[in-house]
């Protein structure tokens, strides 16, 4: 599904983010990655989404060649996967509802069938009361869960979380990784989650992956981090 | 709201939010496009009168009587070599007679007294010449050769016209292009403020996978509506004004020499044309804002 190779990455202004990655990840993995600040996470997201491209190495996602994308075809490999970021990124003019429609209007899904999947989804993340409400009269964790029904509604292969509970108090990050998980579970989605939180990747064991300073330093396959410092 | 009604209804809620930028910015077209019609008016007008001038200015080349016809064709080669000359054209004793006689309306009958071989006129050289080329000079040149008795031509006056108007023409195309620069920069700042306020928008839908296209299409379209809305005015002037203003002068400026253009269909070409740069100038304006201050990052 994923799979990253001797992937180094430096940036155009001399600073090296990652070294020598290598990572697989099998379809249907729930994943965490975690690391502190400046460890390469982000860069490492970045290079997954194709924002960036890989100085050394390929990075491929369900068999396409990321770095050797064309500038074009960028758009339609992101319909293959949902990135979740932890700034929720709603539109505040647009209810929960056509929020999370826009996603499907981009790809030009037929009226009736995207209507069909929105109400899908929002049932799915648990949100479906709140349908004709606007970001602002939402929750945080509320506002996480549409991201997430916007992030899926695609029905990607490939789902990024980024900190997506980096806003929210305890109980409610334990509901959006149940709810990752479900996604996990019921679509068969692959989920990349990455955090600092320690306390989640103890909590919800999963494989973890440890960057730090752009080095994978662990993956553990059946979870549980220790803080070494 | 479906894949093609989207980028309209988005453009309209664009122009909608920023009325004040959305009016200033169709002012700015309409009063480029208001002189740029004043001024297509006049030199399309100008430019028939100095084409009808212009077929006035050659040069008549009286060739002397006792000339025979070998030194007659001597002659046209002569007059052919001469840098510039376009045309040369033989008009005999009886044409030039004919022309004299013409020239007199009704009452030049009297002079056909003189057909024949009492003819005092003589046979004559039309010799036209290239645009560009000093008439003046080549008219003294031909003076100089053999078998010539007089040279005549337009004169200066003609000649001034003719830079004149021609002077109103590329003046007016200048401030013409200069205000469309105007115009566009406007648009381009419009068009950067509405992409401004919604570049969360934007990072969302690149996030979510929306072409290229499908990012840019409702801001072009936005460019397109100021300038075909900046256009109505002037084409509305043009049209009815033009009809006005040639009914008014009969179709005809000061004498029959300066006549207007008809009406119909000059003034549906000109509104087309003027439509054709409004919109050219919006999707222009447009599209220096979007690829400006929309990054094309991957």
């Amino acid at each position: 599904m994923l799979k990253i190779k001797d992937v180094s990455k430096t940036y155009k202004n001399g600073v090296n983010a990652l070294y020598n990655v290598n990572l697989f990840v099998e379809q249907g993995e729930f994943v965490y990655i975690i690391g502190p600040t400046g460890s390469g996470k982000s860069t490492l997201i970045k290079l997954i989404d194709a924002e960036e491209k890989p100085t050394i190495g390929t990075v491929e996602v369900a068999g396409i060649n990321i770095g050797k994308l064309r500038f074009g075809r960028i758009p339609y490999y992101r319909r293959h996967i949902g990135v979740i970021y932890q700034d929720f990124k709603l539109l505040p003019r647009k209810t929960v509802f056509e929020n999370v429609m826009f996603a499907l209007q981009v790809t030009h899904m037929p009226l009736l069938q995207a209507r069909q999947r929105v109400r899908e989804v929002l049932e799915l993340v648990g949100i479906s009361e709140k349908a004709n409400h606007f970001p602002d009269q939402l929750s945080g964790g509320q506002q996480q869960r549409v991201v997430i029904a916007r992030a899926i509604a695609n029905k990607p292969k490939l789902l990024i979380a980024d900190e997506p509970t980096g806003n929210l108090d305890y109980n409610k990050t334990a509901e959006i990784v149940q709810l990752l998980e479900k996604i996990n579970r019921e679509e068969n989605t692959t989920v990349l989650m990455v955090t600092h939180d320690v306390n989640v990747v103890n909590s919800f064991r999963k494989r973890t992956i440890a960057l730090d300073e752009g080095h994978v330093i662990a993956d553990l396959p059946d979870g549980g981090y220790h803080n070494h410092e | 709201m479906n894949r093609f009604t989207r980028p309209f209804k988005e453009a309209f809620m664009g122009l909608y939010r920023h009325v004040g930028m959305t009016f200033s910015s169709v002012f700015a077209v309409t009063i480029t496009l208001l002189l740029m019609a004043l001024f297509l008016v006049i030199s399309l007008n100008v430019k028939q009168i100095t084409d009808i001038v212009k077929s006035d200015v050659q040069i008549h080349v009286q060739i002397m009587n006792t000339l025979d016809e070998a030194g007659i064709a001597t002659l046209n080669t002569n007059i052919s070599t001469i840098d510039g000359v376009n045309t040369i054209l033989f008009s005999d004793k009886d044409a030039e007679l004919d022309k004299f006689i013409k020239s007199f309306g009704t009452e030049g009958s009297i002079f056909e007294y003189y057909r024949g071989a009492d003819n005092p006129l003589l046979n004559a050289y039309i010799v036209t010449i290239k645009e560009g080329y000093d008439i003046s000079f080549i008219s003294d040149t031909i003076a100089t050769l053999y078998g010539v008795d007089k040279v005549n031509y337009g004169g200066e006056n003609t000649i001034r016209l003719i830079e004149f108007m021609n002077t109103i023409r590329d003046g007016g195309l200048i401030l013409t292009l200069v205000l469309s620069v105007l115009a566009i920069f406007l648009i381009t700042n419009t068009i950067k403020i509405t992409i401004q306020a919604r570049i969360d928008e934007i990072q969302i839908m690149r996030i979510i996978g929306a072409t290229s296209n499908f990012i840019r299409s409702p801001f072009l379209l936005e460019g397109v509506i100021i300038g075909i809305l900046g256009a109505l005015v002037p084409i509305a002037v043009t049209v009815y004004g033009y009809q006005a203003l040639y009914q008014v002068l009969n179709g005809v400026l000061i004498t029959n020499l300066f006549m207007l253009r008809p009406v119909f269909p000059f003034v549906y070409q000109l509104a087309y044309l003027l439509l054709i740069v409004g919109i050219t100038v919006g999707l222009v304006g447009s599209f220096i804002s979007v690829t400006r201050f929309i990054r094309w990052k991957r």
